[in-house]
């Protein structure tokens, strides 16, 4: 377990969401009344970022390629077109540095 | 009691129905009939990764064991032949066995428009629908060869930009004054065009073709005002037809796809249609067949709750999107509406940037490239009806979230 610095706090505004990345993973870091979630940020049903390309609202983010729904807890499909969940990944917060396990990411059960 | 409910179409508006049905709790029957022989398979990645060869072929819209999960009566490779509104039955092309429904949903896409004139038959000669299409396309796109393609709307659009990156020497013909007018109005229509000018394709408008020459093999293009253009291969992209030749037989009210209310009830008794075919009415008000991935996806599950009983009324804003020239465009509602047209961003230096159409204070249509955060945000924006300034919009150090919360 290695948890890497990827940005600070505010960089990550409430309802909003970052990409980050590092040696070729790609993880987007949504920040949900205050707290943050880390998933994979490719969506799973088409090549679309979901930091850059999605709408959050709760913890549900909505790729705006083709409609389908996350939930950025867990990873689980809230809507289709999307059938596969997201990837998660731990994430910790010390003091204002937010930091991710990349080789962390799994499928919540 | 509904147990045995037809769809005839297996692609996107076909699938999406099926899954929101079961969704939904249907237990009975689903029968769907496709006429392709593939499974349901991802139609905008003909012009696009699969044409480039990035993908070897179109990604599946569901996993193949869906079907088995979902209990679908999946039949593919046949087609219907006779729909029966007064005995509620549908017959089948090749086998001639009837089915009875109890509701019907007609799905069946639409179909490129053909163009009719001389040669257009010959070797050579494409058109973008299937994947076998695509497939044959890219089977003979060596580097070197000429494209010449006839019609620069979007998949016209899309096709010349994979062509021109796997190294053709491609020409867009255009019959309008500018590319894309109709999706993305004249000023992104012009900015596409001077992108897909950098990059080498040469583009002319106001040029109508009047035949297309060769032995068996398609060699030049003719042009109304009489020059010739040579080439290798040619493709027709001028525009879709509805397919909806099958329901204007059984009686249904059609006019340009099949007439449908905004839960996608047609004008006869628990027969719906959805998705290209479907004439569906829009938020701006009027209707017709909105050709889009995403519109056809909803009109497909609407159509679904629709046929389980529901009689809410969803009418459409036109959303879609394109890969022209290495660029991601978003477009959502019509561009070409009345009222002012608003830019945000620097659009002359290769920086993202949106464009509205705001008339008497709202957004009414909006255009994103390469700023997808930005498109959702406007969306929601403009979907919420609230008043907004063109000052604001114009502002980049305003954030278009904040904007939102208003």
């Amino acid at each position: 377990m290695s948890f890497t610095k990827v940005c600070v706090f505010s960089d990550v505004p409430d309802g909003d969401a970052l990409k980050v990345e590092k040696n070729g993973i790609e993880i987007a870091i949504f920040n949900v009344d205050g707290d943050l979630f880390a998933t994979q940020d490719r969506c799973t049903h088409g090549d679309w970022s979901l930091a850059e390309g999605g709408y959050l609202e709760g913890d549900v983010v909505e790729c705006s390629l083709h409609t389908g729904k996350f939930c950025v807890r867990s990873g689980k499909v809230k809507a289709a077109p999307a059938c596969e969940p997201l990837k998660i990944y731990n994430l910790q917060v010390e003091d204002d540095e937010v930091l991710v396990d990349f080789d962390s990411g799994r499928l919540s059960t | 009691m509904i147990t045995s409910i037809v769809i005839i179409g297996a692609g996107l508006a076909g699938i999406s129905a099926a899954r929101e049905l079961r969704s939904e709790g249907y237990k009975g029957r689903i029968h769907m009939i496709g006429s392709e022989r593939e499974k349901g398979y991802d139609r905008p990645s003909l012009s696009k990764s699969v044409l480039s060869g990035k993908s070897p072929l179109p990604p599946p819209l569901v996993d193949s064991s869906w079907y088995k999960e979902a209990q679908i009566d999946l039949r593919l490779g046949d087609s219907i032949s006779e729909i029966d509104t007064n005995n509620s039955t549908v017959r089948f092309q090749l086998s001639d066995d009837l089915i009875a429904y109890d509701r019907l949903l007609i799905a069946t896409g639409s179909n490129p428009r053909y163009m009719p004139t001389e040669g257009s038959d010959l070797d050579g000669v494409f058109y973008l629908r299937g994947s076998s299409d695509s497939l044959e396309l890219r089977g003979v796109m060596h580097p070197g060869r000429s494209l010449v393609v006839v019609g620069g709307g979007l998949i016209g659009c899309e096709v010349a930009t994979t062509a021109r990156e796997a190294g053709l020497d491609v020409t867009i013909l255009e019959a309008g004054d500018e590319l894309l007018l109709r999706v993305l109005g004249r000023e992104a229509g012009k900015w596409c065009r001077t992108q897909l000018e950098e990059l080498g394709i040469k583009v002319e408008l106001n040029t109508l073709v009047s035949s297309f020459a060769g032995e068996e093999y398609v060699d030049s293009v003719v042009c109304s005002d009489g020059s010739t253009l040579l080439c290798d291969l040619v493709l027709i992209s001028i525009g879709a037809e509805p397919a909806d030749e099958l329901a204007r037989n059984a009686g249904l009210h059609c006019d340009r796809g099949v007439v449908v209310d905004a839960s996608g009830k047609t004008s006869c008794k628990n027969v719906f249609a959805a998705g290209d075919v479907a004439s569906w009415p829009l938020v701006a008000g009027g209707r017709r067949s909105l050709e889009t991935y995403i519109n056809s996806q909803k009109q497909a599950e609407i159509a679904a709750r629709s046929m389980l009983g529901s009689s809410s009324l969803f009418p459409q804003i036109p959303s879609s999107w394109t890969e022209i020239a290495g660029y991601r465009l978003q477009m959502s509602g019509d561009i070409n509406s009345p009222g002012e047209l608003v830019i945000r961003g620097d659009w002359q230096n290769d920086e993202p940037f949106l464009l509205f159409r705001i008339f008497e204070s709202r957004i009414y249509a909006v255009i994103a490239i390469n700023t997808p955060k930005d498109f959702s945000l406007a969306c929601r924006i403009m979907t919420s009806g609230i008043d907004i300034s063109e000052e604001a919009l114009k502002d980049v150090s305003v954030n278009l979230r904040n904007l939102l919360k208003k």
